[in-house]
């Protein structure tokens, strides 16, 4: 029964025509002919005098076809069971998700957020169920569906006191990681293992919609059809926001490593113009810093140059004040311990240590010690030769350093075995006069420089002279072979480190490999493995994790003086810092080992909000799901619509419509024919 | 009472001549002062013969006494020219008694009783019937037999459809030259837009116009009593009309355009009559009589013609 079905009952009042038509006597039987009707006028009709009715059944007949056809549009059925009652209705699962990243601890966000949620949760009815889900970097179910039988006050009060608990210090609004987990939430069935009766499903998103929230892995999600999302927005008491950032440059890449670019970003929604750009370090402002305007909605970078002792810039004058300390990473440049074991002269040139040592000089960022002691074993970088302890190299590389052996003959290479593993001898088959190198895998760290095709060219480079050795070890792995089947270089593993080894040396007795553009980018990179991996140019990003230094047992928060350890290597954890600033890797003595800056992700530093119909792109079905009440009508309206296409009652009503107009077709024109016959004249 | 004879009764003369004679027997009977008693042709005066006279007409008498061509004058040989139009439409088919003559087979008898009449005055008759176009044309002449001709052309009209006036005036007026007297017999049920045109042209040729118009008595009283659906006989058209709410406003109509009719036939000296079928069929002899006698007193110069064109 549609909606219209009661106009269309309406219909039936026309039923009151036929009655109005038998007591009119429009038309009387009897025709007058007449010479001219020029000068009469056409009298209006009247209704009969007489106020019974004639012709009864026709009467009869019509008015049922006339009721008939209108109860046929009508479209009636008949209830076959019982009604839809709001007691059987399972009620709606409302999920409510709450932001908990840093740009939720504006001012004024945490009341509206409480507020929203007591909102959410005074609109539940008693059946509905509810739950927390809280989202940062990644999605947490706080507070779970309490299945159906489950105390749904208390299951509510957990979730306010959930939500008052939130701490806004997420470093990411993953929105798409929370409704990923959230759907999934609503879809789990129950603890008794039923699977989840909901007459609807309700997501409530909780945040502040900032333009730094990820929703790309939304597209990946097929948004269940039943499941609606609808969005309360909370916003702080002040859009403003500006934030700074360090241009992210590798040092190598820069002129001059004591300027530092810095791009300061203000928000379109921003009613603050100027700011202060200020440097700190060990928590005290250096300098007067510098003033900066940035008009809403768009960017400045300005060239500052960081003062010795600097570890952080902020932006004074913002009113959002998260994002407004920037860390940096310590500028020292990291130090890098060689020495060189065995007969090699710095100062000659025959020698292989001169090449090497020019090749790997101090700058970038590291400075490299030459003249550490031979026999530490914390040496980063040793150049073996004849004559080197290979025990003492052994020991330093076993505790990560890199070793680089160059073996002149075969009786070097035995008395190297402790440091470059077994070796076998090669019979000396040399056809020609001079070797290149032929296999070279470059897959290997070492030589994945060279791998693209105008990189990958040795054969200028020429060996005179080459030790015929090769490795026999598991460790051990030739990265270069001569022409003729000899190892040129291979790798050996010693504990954490690494050894190198030539057969051949690179110095002009040996080869053109000194001399060669190649060794140069071969050198850097064997001290790559030497050196600890570098910290990223901007710091570190809050919530990604941290490799850090073996020695590293703690990492702590702050100065020294009020610093709390926020992390231990006994847990078995990788470290992630949950929020910015700088942090302190200590070791067993509680010496420092590193210091960590981090900071924010930029991302979060764009709190322009956006509409939340842009989560309708991803095909998220926005709305609100109706309550149960409402829930039950519609289901009751599509169950009739169906009994009504089941049952397909107008039919027979239009049947019987056909069936009475033709008894009244018959009937009439027997009357008619009757009253003709009555009719004719004798 | 011969000179009264009801139409009735004559309708049961079967023969259209055999009524026309009826009538005019009667009628006679009771006019021997007619004014136009004693037409005939009489010899009126003599003229001298030019050339191009007929030589039939050459008095050789009087050339035998004289040695002079003369040419004997006569009165007209037939005095009168009468053209008697019948409409025989539908509309003139009505009765409203079926006892009673219908209004066409009452102009019919009385078409035949002027022609009766007048051959019998030795004048020249003819006849044009017609309805929304012309039916039987009978010219006017006066010879023996002419009389038999218009009754068989008046016996054999058949009803037409709709009437159209207009156009046997028009005819009549176009194609005969001789000044005469045209009768008119119709209901005159129509528009009188246009009507006047024809009758006034009809008059600047010279012709005598007498309009009998015949009508039902129902068609001017109007003395129905049941409510019903009236059809007109001409179009088919049906209405539903109440006589007691629409007579008062039929017979103000009814006698505003006989009103209107009379103005306009009075206006361009035409006789007008009006015949109900219900009254003696003597009426229409008398109504000539008393238009022609009208037109002597107002000193009309009747038609002399020379007895040869």
């Amino acid at each position: 029964m549609s909606a219209l079905a009661w106009l269309f009952a309406l219909g039936g009042a026309a039923v009151a025509l036929p009655v109005l038509f038998h007591l009119i006597r429009r038309a009387p039987r009897n025709q007058q002919p007449f010479s001219s009707l020029m000068f009469l006028e056409e009298s209006p009709p009247r209704l009969t005098r007489r106020s019974r009715l004639d012709d009864w059944l026709l009467l009869l007949l019509r008015c049922l076809a006339i009721v008939a056809i209108a109860l046929a549009f009508t479209r009636p059925f008949f209830r076959t069971d019982g009604d839809l009652l709001i007691a059987d209705e399972p009620g709606r699962r409302v999920a409510v998700v709450v932001d908990d990243s840093v740009s939720m601890s504006r001012d004024g966000i945490a009341e509206r957020v409480a507020e929203a949620i007591d909102a959410v949760l005074a609109e539940l009815e008693g059946r509905d169920a509810a739950a927390l889900v809280t989202f940062g970097r990644g999605a947490r179910v706080a507070v779970p569906f309490a299945g159906v039988d489950g105390d749904e006050l208390a299951v509510r009060e957990a979730i306010r006191d959930a939500a008052r608990e939130l701490a806004f210090d997420q470093p990411a609004s993953e929105i798409d990681a929370a409704l990923i987990r959230t759907v999934a939430l609503l879809a789990e069935p129950s603890d008794d293992g039923e699977p989840a009766a909901a007459s609807a499903m309700q997501i409530v998103l909780i945040s502040d919609m900032q333009e730094g929230g990820s929703l790309d892995r939304l597209q990946r999600l097929d948004w269940p059809a039943e499941t609606r999302l609808a969005v309360r927005r909370v916003a702080p008491d002040d859009e403003s926001n500006a934030s700074l950032r360090p241009l992210a440059i590798d040092p190598a890449d820069r002129r001059d490593v004591d300027r530092v670019p810095i791009r300061i970003a203000n928000a379109e929604a921003s009613e603050l113009e100027t700011f202060r750009v200020q440097w700190f370090g060990n928590g005290e402002s250096l300098g007067d810093g510098t003033v900066a305007d940035v008009a809403p909605g768009s960017s400045l970078v300005l060239d500052l140059e960081r003062p010795s002792g600097a570890d952080a810039i902020a932006l004074v004058g913002d009113a959002a004040g998260f994002d407004d300390v920037f860390h940096l990473p310590p500028s020292d440049p990291i130090k890098v311990a060689a020495a060189v074991l065995g007969e090699a002269a710095a100062d000659d040139p025959e020698s292989p240590a001169f090449y090497l040592m020019r090749a790997l000089d101090s700058g970038e960022g590291r400075s490299i010690d030459w003249d550490a002691e031979p026999n530490d074993d914390d040496a980063d970088l040793l150049l073996v030769t004849a004559g080197g302890d290979a025990n003492v190299a052994a020991e330093s590389v076993r505790n990560g350093g890199v070793a680089i052996v160059v073996l002149d003959s075969k009786e070097t290479a035995s008395r190297m075995q402790p440091l470059i593993g077994p070796v076998e001898s090669l019979s000396r088959d040399q056809s020609r006069g001079d070797l290149l190198l032929a296999e070279l895998r470059f897959d290997d760290p070492l030589l994945a420089p060279f791998r693209e095709p105008q990189f990958s060219d040795f054969t200028d480079v020429r060996f005179w002279r080459a030790t015929p050795v090769s490795p026999t070890g598991d460790d051990a792995t030739v990265i270069a072979r001569f022409d003729n089947g000899w190892p040129a270089i291979w790798r050996q593993s010693v504990g954490d480190g690494a050894v190198f080894v030539f057969t051949s040396g690179w110095q002009p007795a040996d080869s053109q490999l000194g001399l060669s553009n190649k060794f140069v980018p071969l050198a850097l990179g064997m001290l790559t493995e030497a050196l600890p991996p570098p910290p990223p140019p901007t710091g570190y990003v809050a919530g990604e994790a941290i490799a850090l230094p073996d020695a590293a047992i703690s990492v702590t928060l702050g100065e020294s003086d009020t610093a709390e350890s926020v992390w231990d290597a006994s847990d078995g954890e990788p470290f992630v810092p949950r929020q910015a600033g700088a942090y302190r890797a200590i070791d067993e003595s509680g010496e420092t080992v590193t210091e960590l800056a981090v900071n924010w992700p930029a991302a979060e530093s764009r709190t322009d909000p956006v509409a939340a119909a842009s989560l309708g792109q991803y095909g998220v079905a926005l709305g609100e799901a109706a309550p149960a009440a409402e829930t039950i009508e519609t289901r009751r309206r599509q169950r009739d619509i169906e009994l009504e296409a089941e049952q397909k009652v107008w039919k027979w009503l239009i049947l019987a419509t056909l069936g009475l107009l033709t008894a009244e077709m018959l009937l009439a024109s027997r009357r008619i024919t009757q009253q003709a016959s009555g009719d004719r004249p004798v | 009472m011969p000179d009264r004879i009801d139409p009735a009764t004559l309708m049961r003369l079967g023969s259209l001549e055999l009524r026309a004679r009826a009538v005019v027997e009667g009628f006679l009977s009771g006019l021997h002062r007619s004014p136009y008693h004693g037409f005939s042709a009489e010899f009126s005066e003599y003229r001298q013969y030019v050339p191009g006279d007929d030589v039939r007409y050459l008095d050789w008498r009087l050339y035998g006494r004289s040695d002079r061509y003369f040419i004997k004058r006569f009165e007209d040989e037939t005095n009168l020219a009468c053209w008697l139009l019948v409409d025989l439409s539908r509309s003139m088919a009505y009765t409203s008694d079926q006892s009673r003559m219908t209004k066409a087979d009452f102009a019919r008898t009385a078409a035949a009783t002027l022609a009766y009449f007048l051959t019998r005055q030795r004048d020249a008759v003819g006849l044009l019937t017609f309805d929304q176009q012309i039916g039987q044309i009978v010219p006017a002449r006066f010879r023996p037999g002419h009389l038999h001709q218009v009754f068989g052309a008046l016996e054999t009209a058949e009803g037409g459809e709709s009437t159209d006036v207009l156009g046997p005036l028009d005819r009549v007026a176009a194609t005969v030259r001789k000044r005469g007297l045209v009768v008119l017999l119709t209901d005159l049920l129509a528009p009188l837009d246009g009507l006047s045109r024809s009758l006034s042209y009809l008059r600047a040729r010279g012709h005598e116009v007498l309009v009998l118009r015949t009508l039902d008595p129902r068609e001017i009283d109007f003395a129905f009593d049941e409510a019903t659906m009236f059809r007109d006989r001409e179009s088919g058209r049906s209405i539903f009309v109440d006589p007691a709410e629409a007579a008062a406003k039929y017979r103000a109509n009814f006698e505003e355009h006989a009103r209107g009719l009379e103005q306009m036939t009075r206006s361009h000296g035409i006789d007008l009559a009006t015949l109900r079928t219900d009254e003696s069929l003597d009426r229409a002899l008398f109504e000539l009589l008393a238009a022609r006698a009208r037109r002597a007193a107002v000193g009309m110069r009747r038609p002399s013609s020379g007895a040869v064109r």
